[in-house]
């Protein structure tokens, strides 16, 4: 399909085949293209419904060929959409009226219950006075868990995962809730039913909509809140000394927002791979020189989605998660693996949404000198900025993309290097002399030659300290909040 | 929790859901394009949204609420074992969640809507609105409609999605003069 009109028109009449609708999740994330399909939708609406709607209204200036063509349609023919809807879905939500009322009463009977047992920890550590917990102790409602240092795994009985870092005081309200008073948790949802699990904080409630997110209560008492995988629910608490005045939102994959105290909410612009802990690696993995990239900012609007930039030192490797928003792995293209110069560098995880953002510029904080390199998608033309300042070092990398609806054109993700790549990408290189911010952006559109459907990347950043950088002491990172 | 008190909060969930319906419909038709499935959907969103209801914060819009319940509800259906090629997938679900979030609220009645889409109609030219009066009121699929006027089904899909963005345009300034007109008390 060569036009947008004619996949707006397309789209909107339910005529677009299976294999376009799986590009479609990649088109959609273009804002203009969204809000056009939105605006679009309305009038698509009104025009399908029009017969009875028509009908209705009071006013009568339609065009006269219009409106005795509208008024004579036959009931068989209007629109599916019409006629379908009210009657069978009320009914539906009438029946629920006594299964919720013997839920309510499930509930008070599981009060005290056993509801997760700590099933691993690396070298926790308690307060004195404070309960020790050990592998395999059971957590019942009203348990207090207070710990000072090293990570504890708790499972709960429906699969659900959450792994806590450091100084944590969480306290255990129900199969389906915590309370997080102070450290940073990291939360997989394994239920089948979504908007069920709450991570309650003081300052707001967090509804799992599905998978992974990070909540982290700091000693101020603002909250923090990631979306690695999926979404969440951010409610206002209803305890919390602001809460008339916190706004409830979605987060989607890839967001992250910390509360301020004025009540709203402010992007996490970014934070490292160390700010939560890991679900799948529960040992924290030594480190063997400073972090080169220290931050990350860009010129993105207020207004936009509050999205994240992940700063992965020495986090590089084989597999490594490539954007924030998506699973999607970098690896190398063959067997050997990626070029030896990128191993172990620090790499930013970017928002694959971005990659159609066409005046979005990425600052990037560097510690002292290093070669920075950008992994830049060949389908896309190669703009100025690229091609003046880095140089193409003529070697490449790999995505390994998710499939998702895309089966019939993706290889599924495939641990280690040269299998299941889908795109390649040009590494381009460039020496950074001394410390600073370093500009990239903004990202090119699509090769004229090819077709204006086709899918495209977000670019990768990665850095690496240059010789005498590499040893040394560390430089802290740190975490930026507000653009 | 009462009889009476259980009755009220039936009577102002049904009361809020009626309200939110046709857009909410809107905005599932988008992700869904399967007529079976969409249906499937609409009623598991439905109960959904009813035994959620305790945790709907009457602060905020009740149709923003109800599109992220919606959208959980795919998301299970999603990890479910079940293949759902006419499902978008959950970037586009998220892109569409977002412009959702950006556009402007929709003003005026549904009748209010209809009387300045027929204006807006008025306004087409002559072969423009002839196709809109083919496709959407002789109810003729885009294939007749392009068979019958000698044009590929491209060239009509093309056409039509101009009109469409045409009218949107024209509906929604059209909207805005009224409103703006109602609170200075012209209309």
């Amino acid at each position: 399909m060569s036009n947008q009109d004619e996949f707006v028109a397309r789209f909107l009449e339910g005529q677009l085949s299976d294999e376009e609708l799986a590009e479609a999740s990649d088109l959609l994330a273009d804002a203009a293209l969204a809000d056009r399909i939105v605006r679009n939708s309305m009038v698509h609406d009104l025009l399908l419904t029009a017969e009875s709607e028509l009908q209705d209204a009071s006013g009568d200036a339609a065009p006269l060929e219009l409106k005795g063509r509208i008024e004579s349609t036959p009931p068989g023919q209007r629109p599916l959409f019409a006629r379908m809807l009210s009657t069978r879905a009320r009914a539906a939500v009438a029946c629920l009226v006594v299964a919720v009322a013997s839920l309510l009463v499930f509930r008070q009977l599981t009060e005290n219950a056993v509801v997760a047992k700590i099933s691993r920890s690396v070298n926790a550590a308690w307060e004195t006075g404070d309960k020790r917990w050990s592998v395999g102790d059971t957590l019942r409602t009203g348990d207090q868990f207070r710990m000072q240092a090293g990570r504890c795994e708790l499972t709960f009985d429906d699969g659900t995962v959450i792994v806590l870092d450091g100084e944590v005081s969480l306290t255990m309200i129900s199969a389906t809730a915590v309370s997080l008073e102070r450290g940073a948790a990291t939360t997989r949802v394994e239920s089948s039913e979504s908007g069920v699990f709450h991570v309650l904080t003081p300052s707001a409630d967090v509804v799992d909509l599905g998978t992974e997110f990070g909540v982290r209560v700091l000693d101020d008492g603002k909250t923090d809140v990631v979306v690695f995988e999926g979404s969440v629910d951010l409610r206002p608490s209803k305890s919390g000394r602001d809460a008339t005045s916190y706004q409830g939102r979605l987060l989607f994959g890839g967001e992250a927002v910390q509360s301020t105290s004025g009540g709203a909410w402010e992007p996490l612009i970014s934070l490292t791979d160390d700010t939560f802990p890991s679900i799948r690696r529960l040992y924290p993995v030594a480190k063997t020189r400073p972090p080169v990239i220290l931050g990350v900012s860009d010129n993105r609007p207020a207004s936009d989605a509050p999205k994240f930039y992940r700063i992965c030192h020495e986090g590089l490797v084989e597999d490594a998660r490539a954007f924030v928003d998506k699973t999607y792995e970098w690896n190398g293209l063959t067997e050997e693996g990626m070029p030896a110069f990128l191993r172990g560098a620090d790499y930013i995880q970017t928002y694959n949404s971005d990659r159609k953002h066409s005046t979005l510029n990425i600052k990037v904080e560097l510690s002292g000198p290093a070669m920075l390199y950008v992994l830049y998608d060949n389908r896309m033309i190669i703009p100025d900025w690229l091609s003046a300042e880095f140089e193409d070092t003529g070697l490449d990398i790999g995505l390994d993309e998710e499939q998702g609806t895309l089966k019939a054109v993706r290889s599924p993700i495939v641990v280690g290097p040269g299998k299941g790549i889908d795109q390649v990408c040009s590494i381009w290189a460039r020496r950074v002399d001394r410390a600073g911010t370093a500009e990239i952006g903004p990202i090119g559109p699509l090769r004229p030659e090819l077709p204006w459907n086709l899918g495209r990347t977000m670019l990768g950043i990665a850095a690496q300290p240059l010789p005498s950088q590499a040893t040394g002491t560390a430089t802290s990172f740190t975490i930026v909040a507000g653009r | 929790m009462t009889v009476a008190s259980e009755d009220d909060r039936r009577k102002h969930f049904f009361r809020m859901y009626v309200a939110a319906e046709r857009a909410l419909h809107r905005f599932l038709k988008l992700l869904v394009h399967d007529s079976t499935l969409l249906e499937e959907v609409t009623q598991s969103v439905a109960l959904r949204l009813w035994e959620r209801f305790d945790s709907y914060d009457n602060s905020r819009p009740f149709e923003a609420w109800a599109r992220g319940v919606a959208i959980n509800v795919l998301s299970e259906l999603r990890r479910s074992d079940r293949r759902f090629p006419r499902l978008l997938g959950e970037e586009a679900i998220a892109g569409l969640a977002e412009a959702y979030d950006r556009a402007p609220a929709v003003a005026g009645e549904l009748s209010d809507q209809v009387q300045a889409l027929r204006a807006c109609l008025d306004r087409l030219p002559e072969e423009s609105r002839q196709l809109v009066v083919r496709r959407y009121c002789d109810a003729h699929s885009v294939q007749d409609v392009a068979r019958d006027s000698g044009k590929s089904v491209a060239a009509t899909y093309k056409s039509l999605g101009r009109i469409l963005e045409r009218l949107a345009d024209c509906v929604q300034r059209r909207l805005e003069m009224l409103a703006a007109g109602r609170e200075v008390g012209h209309v």
